[in-house]
């Protein structure tokens, strides 16, 4: 019996293995090839995303590669009154390298009453203070300023002086998939935002965690400079639209009409690079694990 | 039948079979059982976030959780190195010790394989289910002490309290702080 059960585990061991043979990736995913659209150089970001270490599951390094396979340009990392992520990624660096999309730094300033996606700076910005405040803080430090999820519970927080201090707004956060009335408050927001503050930007994110897929919601940026500071003076500009997880776009009409295809292609196709085997790979080590678990690493009557 | 299975379903009677097993077990033997565990924590973590595993992905994450059994092995090590000396051992103790994570480790690749989203499955039926493996663990804990440690029952839950409430009050901690729970607390109270 103990010769069957020891054979069982290298069997489970060796289905592991393999398992992590056949999904390893290929090489490095190439990036996307340029979008150009009426002058601009269409970039897609997810602006709301958390890390390890804070209270998302993927260290930033993991991210810019799932990010990569997602078909994103950028993410901000944006963990709760926090840059600590992005810091530790640039400091592991020559050790993880810098494959996959653009890392640019950023916190969700959490405060009592609304929380602001704020990228581009790494500069520490007090939370005890109105949004509007937060806001003049976020450009001071370089920055952009932008509502997170602004529910109907967040209206006494983003007055009038604050949606006109803002950079953009989250029209298209994942939530809105699981919540019919947050989709309904958001849209609210939205339009009373652009009422007050017309050029506003629409913004699209995933507020990933740990389940919904990096990049289910992302925001297309139309910039004319490269990099981080080409997205920010676009988000700025309000040169933005928001993608959800459907492929629904949302944001200025002449902009939406520019990248809705891209929206629609990238909510619905799959992930870069993956392939049948990749997936077969991935259930057997699943199955592996399982297996492991259950047969233990010790007999229960030993000789 | 493996202890792992065993322990689920009859936590006493398996530890104490396992207690009366006459076997040393070297230091570095006593690691496997969290390190399989941290490996479970990795392949489960990548599986849901990203929707697959590769090397490189699981080696990540297993790295960067393993810190959360870290917690686990230094929480247990503290209650159980005392009485341990004067039974199987410390590192028997700490490795049967381990022998009923199971349970938790079952409950995470199958969160991994329920893979909930916005868009497709809830994530209700995963939290509720956690009840299982919350229960299961308290059971085992407090036959390992019983049967393994050789402590009375008063002392052998006292011990399971004081193990269950530092390891959910470490990760509490860890979590508030990470998701800013005291404006968050503000806002509710406002």
């Amino acid at each position: 019996m103990d010769r069957v059960v020891f054979g069982a585990r290298v069997a489970a061991a060796v289905l592991v293995s393999m398992g992590f043979m056949l999904s390893r990736d290929a090489g490095q995913l190439a990036a996307r090839p340029p979008i150009e659209r009426a002058g601009y150089s269409v970039a897609a970001v997810d602006l709301h995303v958390h890390s390890f270490p804070g209270d998302g599951v993927l260290p930033p390094w993991d991210i810019a590669v799932e990010a990569r396979r997602r078909r994103l340009d950028a993410v901000a990392l944006t963990n709760h009154n926090s840059t600590h992520s992005w810091r530790l990624a640039q400091l592991l660096a020559p050790i993880t390298g810098r494959a996959g999309a653009l890392l640019m730094p950023g916190r969700e300033l959490t405060s009592a009453g609304y929380h602001l996606a704020i990228v581009g700076t790494t500069q520490a910005i007090a939370w005890r203070q109105p949004a509007s405040a937060a806001a003049a803080a976020a450009h001071a430090a370089g920055g952009v300023a932008i509502a997170a999820h602004p529910a109907r519970r967040n209206r006494a927080a983003f007055d009038d002086a604050a949606l006109v201090a803002l950079d953009g707004v989250e029209r298209a956060p994942t939530l809105i998939h699981a919540n019919d009335q947050l989709d309904e408050e958001l849209t609210a927001f939205y339009e009373r935002a652009r009422r007050v503050h017309p050029s506003i930007a629409a913004i699209g994110s995933t507020d990933f965690h740990r389940f919904a897929p990096i990049g289910m919601g992302r925001t297309y940026v139309l910039t004319s400079a490269p990099g981080q500071a080409g997205i920010l003076d676009a988000i700025r500009a309000g040169r933005t639209v928001a993608c959800d997880g459907l492929g629904r776009a949302y944001g200025p009409a002449k902009l939406v009409v520019l990248v809705q295809s891209d929206c629609r292609s990238d909510a619905t196709m799959p992930p870069d690079g993956q392939t049948g085997a990749a997936r077969v790979g991935t259930w057997m080590v699943w199955i592996g694990m399982v297996a492991l678990v259950l047969l233990g690493a010790s007999s229960l009557h030993p000789r | 039948m493996s202890p792992e299975i065993a322990l689920m379903i009859s936590p006493r009677r398996t530890y104490a079979a396992l207690a009366q097993a006459p076997r040393s077990t070297p230091i570095l033997v006593s690691l496997r059982r969290p390190a399989l565990a941290a490996l479970v924590l990795g392949v489960s973590l990548a599986m849901a976030a990203t929707g697959r595993v590769t090397p490189a992905l699981v080696l990540s994450t297993t790295l960067c959780w393993s810190f959360a059994v870290a917690i686990q092995a230094a929480v247990a090590l503290v209650l159980i190195a005392g009485p341990a000396r004067k039974t199987v051992g410390v590192p028997r103790a700490f490795d049967l010790f381990f022998a009923g994570h199971a349970p938790w480790s079952l409950w995470l690749l199958a969160v991994a394989a329920w893979a909930p989203s916005q868009l497709g499955r809830p994530l209700t039926p995963i939290l509720v289910a956690a009840i299982v493996p919350l229960a299961l663990t308290v059971r085992i804990v407090s036959a390992f002490f019983v049967e393994v440690l050789e402590l009375d029952r008063r002392d052998a839950l006292l011990r399971t309290g004081i193990h269950q409430l530092a390891i959910w009050g470490v990760l509490s901690v860890l979590f508030a702080t990470a998701v800013q729970l005291v404006p968050r607390v503000l806002g509710w109270i406002a």
